[in-house]
């Protein structure tokens, strides 16, 4: 085993190390959250889809997130027809619905699904088929809702778009970027109460969503394939999972918010970078006569760059772990606080330790071209 | 008659191949109009076993002789052999590979603050196919050898600037390389560990036949020395053997001419004295020739002998450590006498322009001069 001397050298001065690694640290965390907002903002947005109790969906062809497009039912018949295809459940949503806050005259913002209530649209127990919401004005509140929604239960009485409505129960789902939380409510009262538009008429046959549960065993991507090849081409088929990625795609190319996170996540690597390049080009320069005398020795420069790559690897590893425990912490302070949702995935941790390595690396790279320069002969 | 400028070199290698051997050596600095030349013609040769001190004003190129020896620059002009190998046309990636069987010393230890005496020394084996407990035993090994087994695992911080630098001469000899180059080792330490120091380089040089260049300007080391090497102005401007230089001084100072020169005196002129060898029966010069050199006898006998009117007569025989020819030069006369060897002689000669310069620098001579005239007015 060669000397640990990369080792060593980093931790030799304990104070500076410590304090380079909160350095470091608070460089990972800063990513951590910009990457964070900008993930809890995509995921909220397709939060409520992840619940669909669906393997594909159909939606229309030119709809967006942004301006959804409704499609003829005739469409979902096709699709019923399909021999993987085990049922389809057509929804249909409202945006923008004004919810009355019960006890309070204010209004705010409400998502409405409207679905025939005998069906399972969402797989949580909460959304089980119940007879109750299938009377006029019954509908279920999101138990996610953000608290400025007020605190409706079971039996609470208030009002949607103006029509009398009653609460029956509560389900979860959450609060996004657009909407202060979500309602639930069977298709005739959806009807009921957004039937009469400006633009004329609304009715059952212009669905949002045709969720399509497949036969066990069946293969969504294939199934999806093989219905694209029935369906004419004014609708989508994709499986759910494409649909969230969809929307997540849509909402960061067509707003700013990924990109000012992602301009945060640059800003935070380049600060990491310099403080990562000042700890390596003052170590390399208190220590230019050693190192001279390695060359001289007989090392090779190149065993000197890997020294230094290696301390660079050892600080970005080093420096990951606080700024993952402070993320961790800040996540679930802000989770509890917005609603937001903040996932620490294992994928988004490899990908804020990819970068903090990389930060490191290139900070090691350009510290290099000191050692590089190290002129043995300087020794005399 | 032979004559060696080199002899003793030759000697105290026995027969061996230099180690070191610059020939024709010319280096310059910087480019173009800028350049400079720093090295002029250097002939040199070191030989296993031997310690050469380099020592010259700064900027007379002695580090440069020391950087080119190391593999540390390229040969630009001339021939350098280090260890067998060529180095003139060698790639950095070669002279890299050539720097692992030197040991190198520097004026600081140079040391990894962070790393212990022994991790430091074993940076110098991890350039080597040893497994881990070898490189521990080896580096364990020589920092015993040089005192210091009680502070192998101290950092620097915790050693003294002796003890530091007895942990570099270990991080050098630890591979036991047959070239050692040591560039002031001793400045920054006070004259005990200085000594240390360089006694264990000389125990190295005796134990491993190594050869030791050392460029230092500290005196108290200079005894070490088998040979002074001088440079100025990027010439060799002298070259001492040392224990030869001793031997003319201690001879020259029992002579009367020589007996009130300083020691510094003496050795500037055995400095200058050539060596010559004369066969039994040759003539080391005839009566009446103009003189031009003076002799000191280092081995063997020699007559001399006067043509007088009847004939050729023995006046008297000179040996080991009497000189002879000095009458002649200081007389600005021709030679009084024929001197013969009797048997293999060998002598030390000086010529006539060092022997007058010599007398002039000598104050205490042209004293004992003035003396001699005030005595006889």
């Amino acid at each position: 085993m060669a000397t640990p001397l990369a080792w060593r050298n980093l931790t030799h001065h304990l104070r500076r190390l410590l304090l380079s690694l909160a350095g470091i640290g608070f460089v990972v965390l800063l990513m951590f959250m910009e990457m964070g907002f900008s993930n809890g903002c995509f995921d909220t947005a397709t939060h409520g889809y992840t619940l669909f109790n669906a393997d594909l969906v159909i939606v229309n062809r030119i709809s967006t997130p942004a301006s959804p497009q409704r499609f003829v039912r005739e469409r979902l018949y096709v699709a019923r027809r399909s021999p993987a295809v085990a049922d389809v459940i057509p929804m249909y949503v409202q945006v923008g619905a004004q919810w009355k806050i019960p006890g309070n005259a204010g209004l705010r913002r409400v998502r409405v699904f409207g679905y025939d209530t005998r069906q399972r649209p969402f797989w949580p127990a909460e959304f089980a088929p119940r007879d109750d919401l299938r009377q006029p004005g019954a509908v279920l509140f999101d138990s996610r809702s953000r608290a400025l929604l007020g605190k409706p239960a079971p039996g609470t009485v208030t009002e949607l778009n103006g029509r009398t409505i009653s609460v029956v129960g509560l389900a979860p789902m959450g609060a996004d970027l657009d909407t202060d939380g979500n309602l639930f409510v069977d298709q005739s009262t959806f009807f009921a109460i957004f039937g009469e538009t400006d633009k004329g008429r609304l009715t059952p046959r212009d669905v949002d969503y045709g969720l399509i549960q497949l036969r066990a065993g069946i293969d969504p991507s294939q199934a999806a394939e093989e219905l694209r090849k029935l369906l004419p081409d004014d609708v989508r088929v994709l499986t759910l999972s494409d649909y969230c990625d969809d929307v997540q795609a849509y909402w960061s190319r067509n707003t700013a918010v990924g990109f000012l996170f992602n301009m945060g996540v640059v800003v935070g690597f380049l600060i990491g970078m310099i403080v990562c390049y000042q700890i390596l080009f003052t170590d390399i320069s208190n220590n230019l006569l050693p190192f001279a005398t390695l060359k001289a020795m007989g090392y090779r420069t190149s065993r000197l760059v890997r020294l230094v790559l290696e301390q660079a690897t050892f600080l970005a590893l080093l420096g990951f772990v606080p700024g993952l425990i402070g993320a961790w912490f800040l996540y679930w302070v802000m989770e509890s606080q917005t609603g937001l949702t903040m996932a620490l995935t294992p994928s988004r941790m490899a990908t804020i330790l990819l970068l903090t390595l990389a930060m490191c690396l290139v900070a090691g790279l350009m510290a290099l071209y000191k050692v590089i320069r190290i002129d043995p002969a300087d020794c005399f | 008659m032979e004559q060696h400028s080199n002899k003793i070199g030759r000697a105290a290698a026995g027969g061996k191949l230099p180690s070191v051997s610059f020939s024709g050596l010319n280096h310059y600095f910087g480019q173009g109009e800028a350049r400079r030349q720093v090295l002029y013609d250097v002939h040199l040769a070191m030989y296993p076993g031997e310690i050469v001190i380099m020592t010259g004003p700064s900027g007379s190129g002695k580090t440069s002789l020391l950087v080119l020896a190391g593999g540390l620059r390229q040969v630009q002009e001339g021939s350098l052999n280090v260890l067998g190998r060529e180095m003139h046309g060698l790639s950095a990636r070669e002279l890299v590979e050539i720097r692992r069987s030197i040991g190198f010393i520097f004026q600081f230890h140079n040391l990894f603050e962070s790393l212990t005496a022994l991790e430091n020394v074993q940076l110098a084996l991890d350039l080597h196919p040893y497994s881990t407990r070898e490189k521990r035993d080896r580096a364990a090994d020589i920092l015993t050898k040089l005192g210091l087994e009680d502070r192998m695992h101290y950092k620097p911080s915790s050693l003294s600037g002796g003890q530091k630098q007895r942990v570099a001469v270990a991080r050098a000899l630890v591979n036991k390389p047959l070239i050692i180059l040591a560039d002031e080792p001793t400045a920054a330490l006070d004259k005990e560990s200085g000594r240390i120091v360089v006694s264990l380089l000389q125990e190295h040089a005796r134990a491993a036949d190594a050869t030791i260049i050392l460029v230092t300007h500290d005196n108290r080391i200079l005894d070490v020395a088998d040979r002074i090497v001088t440079l100025i102005d990027g010439r060799i401007a002298s070259r001492v053997e040392v224990g030869e230089s001793i031997l003319i001084c201690e001879f020259l100072k029992k002579c009367p001419v020589f007996a009130h020169q300083s020691p510094s005196e003496l050795t500037e002129v055995a400095q200058k004295m050539a060596y010559e060898k004369y066969p039994p029966g040759g003539v080391i010069f005839h009566q009446g020739e103009e003189g031009n050199k003076f002799f000191l006898i280092r081995e063997g006998q020699v007559e001399v002998v006067i043509n007088g009117h009847n004939g050729p007569r023995v006046v008297a025989r000179l040996e080991k450590g009497n000189i002879f020819g000095e009458t002649s030069l200081l007389k600005h006369q021709p030679r009084n006498a024929t001197v013969r060897a009797v048997d293999e002689v060998e002598v030390y000669v000086l010529g006539r322009d060092d022997f007058h310069a010599a007398m002039e620098k000598s104050v205490s001579f042209r004293d004992q001069l003035l003396r001699t005239y005030a005595g006889r007015s």
